[in-house]
């Protein structure tokens, strides 16, 4: 039986294709979209969920809460150290960690912190930073190739590639961290004093539209194994982006925001509010694309239930004369259901392939700038359901379009 | 044998048909001659179940075809019946062997193809597609696959239309041995009655809804 369904499916390879592409296109649009949505949502979700409070500077929590925790834009204004001190010495408060940023490596934001706040990231290779001009780096720019452990560069002014060198300081590859599929996995990590110490030199170079290249030697450079020298020593303090705040309980978490939302420009936000917010937001945009899928799947069976139906119609000669012969109804039926079926396997299995190679292509555009990481890797339940689904529709169709030829009569259409 | 009793087939209310009582036995070949439209592709598509009669009994190897259901009717035709199309109803876009194979889809037996094509004298034609082969090729074919299953009766319908005058001769040859081979009864539809004395009897359908008789 399988060999006349191939042979049938080969004789009309054009169809066989048509159909094939057509099924493939519709399904990893539908793949893709649902696929993306539920990785965006958990990633929304691990990044946010480890911390209750997040202190900055006024303005819009949103904007706080995306520039400092999925490093998705430039932080909009700093606020002083004194915040984070006071923080960190609170009697509320379980672990505070500051930040401080602004510059970037080849659009790879440089994320200034204490080496704490990496604690609970994997370090699969090198060491933890410790003095400024060490850096650890996100899994996606070692593989990608763009830094290596050892490897030596300076930042760049801003997050765009055409910022002025911050030629001061030469930053040193020291660790690696392991994947976390959240924006960790995009950033370089450097002790907060860099960052203080690169902002604090007011003879930098400043050449704009210049790519920094990773070197091994470079004279003229900050290095903290030189000797010490008047115009390269490390600010005791500077200026913080945003305080990250685990409280030490959810009374202390309310105290917290009563008392630091009264001191002058500083804000207190809670993540999971904020990106509660943002989710709703999102869950209409979800919504749509949910539908926007559901109309896609349906066209997928649409085209492949007219493919099918055009194929049968082409077959019903041959359908005729094996009824004459005297081939069972059920033997003919499964034939042509098995010809559907090789099809349809092939349309989605080709879909699957296709839906990691345009989520790969989403990580690869978007996460830098969205700040999610989409892990083309990463599937889920539902897309089998989805794909099973698609089976089951198609299946459906073919039979649809089969039983009408059993109304007809076989001596009229096989001569 | 064939045995035929009181059986009527109507088309729309106009009767066609009205057998009562026909026999056709093991071992002769039957010619049918008659007009067009007198009911003689009706009996032969009744006699191989692909047509259900209005009343009477068609008894073919023990079984009434009237009076089976669909399903057994196919399984019948499938198991029991050799049909010669009119037109050879084969799949052009198939081999020759698959055409023949494809009986194996109901039977699960292993015919014997090679066999059955070099005693048709088409064994070289075996993975060509049928629909580049010649008219006369083609009826072999079709011949071919209505013996190859060893079938209990032989039917056939015009199988000549379409051929010369010497290759028509060469395929009612092929036909009428086939009566002695194996045994069976052997029932053609012809409008050429030049070929009627290679057959052991002719019936003559001299009108419709008139009872045929020997000619």
């Amino acid at each position: 039986m399988l060999k006349f369904a191939l042979h049938n499916l080969k004789t009309k390879w054009l169809k066989t294709l048509l159909s094939c592409i057509a099924m493939v296109l519709c399904t990893t649009i539908a793949l893709t979209s649902y696929n993306t949505l539920v990785q965006v949502r958990q990633g929304i979700v691990a990044t946010a969920g480890f911390y209750d409070t997040i202190v900055g500077p006024s303005g819009s929590p949103l904007s706080l809460v995306l520039a400092n925790m999925f490093y998705a834009e430039s932080p909009k204004d700093t606020m002083d150290y004194t915040v984070y001190q006071q923080l960190k010495e609170s009697p509320l408060v379980g672990e505070a960690f500051p930040f401080a940023g602004g510059d970037s490596y080849r659009s790879a934001k440089i994320i200034g912190t204490i080496p704490d706040y990496l604690a609970r990231y994997p370090l699969t290779e090198g060491a933890m930073m410790t003095r400024p001009g060490d850096v650890v780096v996100g899994c996606n720019l070692a593989h990608s190739g763009a830094l290596a452990l050892g490897d030596r560069f300076v930042g760049m002014h801003g997050l765009a590639d055409t910022g002025h060198l911050h030629d001061n300081l030469e930053y040193t590859v020291v660790g690696i961290l392991g994947k976390t599929n959240t924006a960790a996995d995009n950033v370089i990590f450097t002790p907060i004093e860099s960052v203080w110490l690169v902002h604090s030199h007011p003879e930098d170079t400043h050449q704009h539209d210049q790519q920094p290249e990773p070197h091994g030697e470079e004279a003229h450079l900050y290095n903290p194994e030189d000797e010490p020298d008047d115009h390269h020593e490390v600010p005791a303090t500077g200026a913080v982006t945003a305080v990250l705040v685990k409280s030490k309980n959810l009374a202390a978490h309310s105290r917290l925001v009563a008392t630091f939302s009264a001191v002058p420009g500083v804000q207190v936000a809670s993540p999971t509010v904020v990106l509660r917010q943002l989710l709703s937001s999102l869950s209409l945009g979800q919504d749509i694309l949910y539908l926007l899928a559901g109309v896609i799947v349906l066209m997928a069976v649409l085209v492949v239930y007219v493919t099918t139906a055009a194929s049968v119609q082409d077959s019903r000669r041959d359908i005729q004369i094996m009824r004459l012969v005297g081939i069972r109804r059920s033997t003919i039926i499964k034939m042509l259901l098995l010809q559907t079926l090789l099809v349809t396997l092939a349309g989605l299995l080709l879909a699957g392939g296709a839906t990691v190679g345009l989520l790969a292509l989403i990580n690869a555009t978007t996460s830098n700038s969205f700040g999610i990481i989409i892990d083309p890797l990463r599937h889920y339940a539902g897309e089998l359901g989805l794909l099973g689904g698609i089976l089951l529709l198609n299946l459906m169709a073919a039979l649809l379009s089969i039983l009408p030829l059993y109304r007809r009569d076989p001596l009229e259409e096989a001569q | 044998m064939i045995e035929i009793k009181a059986l009527k087939k109507c088309f729309s209310g106009q009767p066609v048909l009205d057998i009562p009582h026909l026999v056709f036995e093991n071992g002769t070949s039957t010619v049918l001659f008659g007009p067009s439209g007198c009911g003689k592709t009706t009996l032969l598509n009744i006699i191989a179940g692909v047509l259900p009669a209005d009343s009477g009994s068609v008894v073919a190897g023990g079984v009434d075809v009237c009076a089976l259901t669909p399903v057994k009717r196919d399984a019948y035709r499938l198991q029991t019946v050799g049909y010669v199309f009119q037109d050879y109803c084969l799949l052009d876009d198939m081999t020759v062997e698959d055409n023949l194979t494809l009986l194996s889809l109901g039977t699960r037996t292993p015919l014997p193809v090679e066999q059955q094509l070099k005693a048709l004298g088409i064994a070289d034609k075996r993975k060509q597609r049928v629909g580049t082969l010649s008219g006369g090729q083609r009826q072999r074919v079709a011949i071919a696959r209505a013996l190859i299953k060893q079938p209990g009766l032989l039917l056939a319908d015009e199988p000549t239309g379409n051929l010369n005058a010497r290759l028509g001769r060469e395929i009612m040859g092929l036909l009428t041995q086939a009566a002695g081979l194996y045994g069976i009864p052997v029932v053609v539809v012809s409008h050429d009655r030049s070929l009627g004395s290679l057959f052991d009897r002719q019936i003559e359908f001299s009108s419709v809804n008139e009872v045929p008789q020997d000619a």
